[in-house]
């Protein structure tokens, strides 16, 4: 697949490398040289120097022949434009644009579209880590939760712990455990290595276990296997951008939250905003303001400034001092590693892993309709849609366990005419179900797209 | 039912080029709208990639057969056309295509067209056919081979 990714700054760096990895032929475009020098000594890419929508930049970075366009530089504007272009110039299938300002997101639907402006799938970055975070505040004990077909399912990932209702048992306990819910548990990292979990599986203490139910059993289910975990109440939010304004806005109503905000004239906005959220004029990283607002009594303490810095430094601050759970949100992928090995912070937000996920979903072959990353990348769970019939199809019509899956690779859960089924082994594969699937090994992907993509003879 | 009955002259096009899936399929909407107006080209265009994106339509030996059911297509429609230099079509056999047959089929057809895809893929599936197909230096001689009449 031939992709041009327009702005080579976080985002886009980020992309190509994802996408490198995957064999594609990948060109980058930007308007600073030094950075794609940079990007290029590093990776097995093409670059163009240029404005990322002018019709001659884009020709020059193969828009004749490109599958798909990504216009992620760090104007929504040129990014729209680069959009038009490459429908209106070189007819390109698919366009991707990162589209901030709350201004168009309001008017998607009267503004993108092939007859309006041509995006065919927008990307906000920002928006993706908000529900993110907001995820992980209504479940928790959760270290990460995934929505697949539109909410139906999750996917949610759980430190186990000692004395915990799933350590020392075997999975197949799981089930006398809670005979009145269904669920499957996915995967399970133990010491950053992945273990496909049978029944006869014992889970042991500070295992990354991930297990898969319907929406609605979720909370039962999380409440079973962590039930020492007190639901969240008290909410510090550091830092009152898009982000944080976004997660207050969506957390008011029903927790109590505080939002510190250093520049005066935006707090005193978000005052006015806000309708329950307290909001503090100051600095997240000051020890002195998290002690006056009692941060000992935080359940939840999440930085989200765009200074990763201070994300993390406000996040130990906060921890040292008490906070039961902290988030940082960390920009820079080196930051993101490092954090992640060490204890100090709960949960690290990467915004280019978020956001890799929904640029994946439109690259993976066959119908795949959902992609989240896991583990840094390395992991990896998508949503893909069986097409053709019993006799042309490589899953349908087969039991669960009849399928020939790739190594490392667990069906999770099936979604049909919206109803769940946790995918147990004698679950039959029907034409059009939405299939959840686990990889522990991204590499492997290749090999789930072949048995998905719809059958030659599928009309 | 066999290839001269849906296929013409004029959607038979030899010696073309392109550098991507993408500009084939581009160039062969072009090529079938010319002969057939009322088929617009950027609506056969925008199908045949998102057949595509659900799994390759190309077999084994460099041979694709793109084919979707087309509102505006009032009969069975079929298209030949063959590449200078093979084209990425993603075939499992990872080999380049540089023989496209399009088969655009009414929406209101329900099994005709199964038949005329397996009569299609047989047909490919012969080793002479094919190569006969990718020496044509020219359309007419192309469009000559494609309905060689022949025995299964």
């Amino acid at each position: 697949m031939k992709i041009i990714i327009l702005g080579a700054g976080q985002v886009g760096g980020n992309l190509a490398q994802n996408l490198a990895r995957e064999a594609g032929d990948i060109t980058v475009v930007d308007i600073d040289g030094d950075t794609l020098r940079d990007l290029q000594d590093r990776l097995d890419i093409r670059t163009v120097k240029g404005h990322a929508s002018h019709p001659d930049i884009l020709r020059q970075a193969g828009a004749e022949e490109a599958d798909m366009i990504i216009a992620v530089t760090n104007s929504d504007e040129v990014n729209m434009m680069a959009c038009q272009v490459g429908h209106t110039v070189y007819h390109t299938p698919t366009k991707i644009a990162r589209v901030r300002a709350t201004g168009y997101l309001s008017h998607e639907e009267a503004i993108f579209g092939n007859e309006a402006m041509p995006v065919d799938f927008l990307v906000n970055p920002e928006q993706i880590v908000t529900e993110d975070v907001k995820q992980l505040i209504d479940h928790p004990g959760a270290l990460q939760v995934m929505d697949f077909a539109a909410g139906q399912v999750k996917l949610v990932a759980i430190k186990a712990y000692y004395g915990g209702p799933l350590v020392d048992q075997e999975l197949r306990y799981l089930r006398q455990h809670m005979p009145s819910i269904d669920t499957r548990v996915a995967a399970i990292f133990r010491r950053d290595r992945p273990i496909i979990p049978e029944g006869s599986t014992v889970i042991e203490p500070d295992d990354e276990v991930f297990f898969i139910a319907a929406s609605a059993d979720i909370q039962a289910v999380m409440s079973e296997l962590r039930r020492t975990e007190r639901p969240y109440k008290r909410i510090v939010i550091a830092g009152g951008g898009h982000i944080g304004a976004g997660l207050a806005r969506g957390l008011e109503q029903r927790y109590r939250v505080f939002i510190i905000e250093q520049r005066k004239q935006r707090a005193y906005e978000l005052s006015e905003t806000l309708d329950h959220a307290i909001v503090l004029a100051g600095d997240a990283s000051d020890r002195d303001l998290l002690l006056a607002e009692n941060v000992e009594e935080t359940d939840v303490f999440c930085s989200v400034t765009n200074d990763d810095e201070v994300n993390i430094m406000s996040c130990m601050l906060a921890k040292d001092l008490g906070a039961r759970k902290v988030i940082a949100l960390i920009n820079n992928p080196a930051y993101v590693d490092l954090i992640q090995r060490s204890d100090d912070i709960d949960i690290v937000i990467s915004p280019q892993q978020a956001t890799l996920g929904s640029i994946l979903s439109h690259i993976r072959k066959g119908d795949v309709v959902r992609v989240h990353t896991l583990r840094s990348g390395a992991a990896e769970a998508i949503e893909a849609i069986a097409h053709g019939d019993e006799r042309s199809s490589k899953v349908i019509g087969k039991a669960i366990e009849d399928i020939d899956l790739p190594e490392g690779t667990t069906i999770g859960a099936i979604v049909r005419d919206n109803e769940v089924l946790i995918a147990h082994d004698d679950v039959i594969v029907a034409p059009d179900d939405h299939i959840i699937l686990f990889l522990v090994d991204r590499k492997r992907i290749q090999d789930v797209e072949k048995l998905f993509q719809a059958p030659f003879s599928f009309f | 039912m066999n290839i001269e009955s849906i296929l013409v002259p004029e959607r038979t096009k030899a010696q073309l080029q392109a550098g991507s899936k993408k500009r084939a399929l581009e160039n062969i909407a072009e090529i079938i709208h010319g002969n057939l107006p009322e088929v617009s080209s950027e609506d056969l265009f925008a199908a045949l990639i998102a057949r595509e994106r659900l799994g390759t339509t190309a077999l084994d030996y460099g041979v694709a057969i793109p084919h979707i059911r087309f509102a505006e297509c009032r009969q069975i429609t079929g298209s030949l056309f063959q590449f200078q230099e093979g084209v990425d079509f993603d075939a499992y056999d990872n080999q380049l295509v540089n023989i496209v047959f399009v088969l655009l089929v009414p929406l209101d057809k329900v099994d005709e067209h199964l038949d005329v895809l397996a009569m299609l893929a047989r047909r490919f599936a012969m080793d002479d056919f094919r190569e006969a197909l990718r020496a044509a230096d020219t359309d007419e001689e192309l469009y000559q081979i494609a309905i060689q009449e022949f025995e299964l």
